[in-house]
């Protein structure tokens, strides 16, 4: 495992930044939000909150999971 | 089972203090102090270092938000440990030993085995949302605390194949134990009356062993060491065969008899304490000591070595010792010091300016402001500068922000929907036209004048006016009739001379005009609707 980390390090010597995935999926839930809710799509608050927690803890997964597999 | 015994200098037998591991596993065991049930969250409690009513409050949570609770409790009192330490229930079934870490591991995949079940059965319902909200923040959590879960993904098979310490199961009097786990973590030292033996024939004891016999008890004073330990660990040894090599530690006392009867007894003489010297052999070569130590140059041999066991595998993390056993691990690389970010600071100006400029703009129009569209802005400009914040990092700030404003508008909808304004509001309609919109006044004061109005006898004008949070007064003329259908969220409903105040009020109420006007009455139909506050309706002059 130690040898292929190195080795994968090596292979991708040019890579300057890594992807936010959190950032990324949050930035995606909240235009989407932003937009429903200036189009009175969103008037109801019981749908507005659990899309918004359900959106954030995916979007840690996502971003756990991945750094998971960047550790690896 | 019997603790390590070795003579002591007035020949007398004790046992040596009992064996520690280097890294002792942290175990997760219930907790019989200030436990409600089982013990169980006061455990976790105690494990973790939080209040056992989090875990409580969790429990309960997924018990009626999905069911999971009431299996992950009794998967957590099945895995966990006795409060005395004891094996837990399905240790003792399987035989095995888990560490915390192995026993949260498998609770975790308790609960993310429910919510596949409540995906593969009813899809998306409450009970999935609380399930996976609570594997999420579970495997937050896990990670924020520096677990690696991939690395014990990986050491589930080596943990969950860990056999118990021989101090934790109970085992028949003179029965012997193949052992292939290290020694137990300090069982109490209790005197022992029985000799120490050892499970191999005289006949096949090297002479190392019959010299040991001879050797004079004072020469064996020496730190307390676990005996037995020595003769299965050290390389090259009789019946150092990997594996299933019987640690003589827990042997059954056997009565004292010389490994050949024509050695003579060991004596309890009384001397003065000998040094100890090693007579043959070197380490890594087999040689041993008169006391049937292995040769140990650099001082005294050190049992507790993990790596001198012959259990000792690289893949056990309880024994693994990178610093000895693991290549050198790279010098971890010093992260240079990211380059601060502005794109925070620049979206949440951004967000600001954009939010200011809507304000603006709607403050000037005859609708007023309104937050929805404001904070629907905001929240799309935090939502750009995030995805940009993904590719060049540093964007938790801007996430944190977006969830408050979402928050804010969620409990904007939640009490009686988003003001459609801020701030002080009059009216004085004079023409019919003018009267054919909601008056609402959203958060502030509002002041609704109708006197000005000019109606045709006979004639109906209907008015909705509508307040958030703040006080509503309404003046009509007194020569109208007047009906009023009006409602409040918390607050008072004064018309005329009735008041009715509380919460959820509701009004309806007729009133004939004060002054008879010249002909058929107009009739002024007020549709009121209510938040937080106080509303009025009274005649003007």
């Amino acid at each position: 495992m130690w040898r292929s980390a190195v080795a994968r390090d090596l292979e991708r010597p040019r890579r300057v930044h890594r992807t936010d995935w959190m950032a990324l999926l949050s930035g995606i839930l909240f235009i989407v939000l932003g937009i429903l809710i200036m189009t009175r799509s969103i008037t109801d608050p019981l749908v507005l909150l659990p899309v918004l927690v359900t959106g954030l803890g995916f979007a840690g997964l996502v971003s756990i999971i991945s750094r998971v597999f960047r550790s690896k | 089972m019997c603790a390590p015994l070795v003579l002591s200098h007035d020949g007398g037998m004790t046992e040596a203090p009992s064996r520690e591991p280097a890294a002792p596993p942290r175990v997760l065991r219930r907790s019989s102090e200030g436990r409600f049930l089982m013990g169980v969250c006061a455990g976790l409690a105690r494990h973790t270092g939080i209040d056992p009513v989090v875990f409580r409050v969790g429990f309960v949570i997924l018990l009626f938000g999905s069911g999971i609770g009431l299996f992950l409790y009794i998967a957590a009192y099945l895995l966990m440990k006795e409060p005395s330490g004891r094996p837990g229930l399905i240790e003792q079934w399987t035989h095995r030993d888990f560490d915390a870490d192995t026993v949260m591991a498998l609770l975790t995949a308790v609960l993310a085995l429910g919510l596949g079940i409540n995906l593969s059965t009813v899809w998306l319902d409450t009970g999935t949302l609380v399930a996976g909200l609570f594997l999420a923040v579970a495997l937050l959590a896990a990670h924020a605390h520096g677990v690696d879960l991939m690395k014990l993904a990986r050491s589930m098979p080596e943990r969950l194949n860990r056999r118990p310490a021989p101090s934790d199961l109970d085992v028949p009097a003179g029965q012997e134990r193949v052992t292939d786990f290290p020694p137990p973590p300090s069982p109490p030292v209790t005197p022992q009356p029985s000799p120490r033996t050892s499970e191999q024939p005289a006949a096949e004891r090297p002479a190392a062993t019959a010299a040991h016999a001879s050797v004079p008890p004072e020469t064996r004073e020496e730190p307390l060491r676990p005996y037995g330990v020595q003769e299965e660990d050290a390389p090259g040894a009789p019946g150092h065969d990997g594996r299933t090599r019987v640690a003589p530690a827990y042997e059954p006392a056997e009565p004292a008899e010389p490994a050949d009867p024509a050695e003579p007894p060991v004596s309890p003489a009384p001397a003065e304490p000998e040094p100890i010297t090693y007579s043959q052999g070197g380490y890594g070569t087999g040689g041993y000591d008169a006391h049937e130590r292995p040769f140990a140059p650099h001082g005294p041999y050190q049992p507790l070595d993990p790596a001198k066991r012959t259990t000792w595998s690289p893949y056990d993390p309880a024994l693994y010792d990178p610093a000895r056993f693991a290549p050198p691990p790279a010098p971890r690389p010093v992260r240079p010091r990211q380059p601060r970010s502005f794109i925070g600071a620049i979206t949440i100006l951004l967000a600001t300016i954009i939010g200011g400029i809507i304000v603006a703009v709607q403050a000037a129009s005859p609708s007023g402001v309104q937050p929805t569209v404001v904070g629907g802005a905001v929240l799309v400009t935090l939502g750009a500068g995030l995805l940009i914040a993904a590719w060049w990092g540093k964007g938790a700030g801007l996430v944190a922000a977006g969830t408050m404003v979402a928050l804010l508008i969620g409990v904007g909808l939640m009490f009686g929907g988003l003001p459609a304004k801020v701030g002080s509001s009059v009216w004085v309609p004079t023409t019919i036209e003018e009267t054919r919109q909601v008056f609402d006044v959203g958060v502030g004061d509002g002041e609704l004048d109708l006197t000005e109005l000019t109606l045709k006898p006979g004639s109906t004008l209907e008015v909705d006016v509508a307040v958030t949070l703040g006080t509503l007064e309404i003046v009509v003329p007194p020569d109208t009739r007047l009906e009023v259908h009006a409602t409040n969220k918390v607050g008072d409903i004064q018309v005329d001379q009735s008041l009715r105040g509380g919460v959820d009020v509701k009004l309806d109420k007729v009133l004939e005009p004060d002054v008879k006007p010249e002909g058929e009455p107009a009739t002024i139909v007020l549709n009121i609707e209510g938040g937080v506050g106080d509303v009025e309706v009274r005649r003007g002059a």
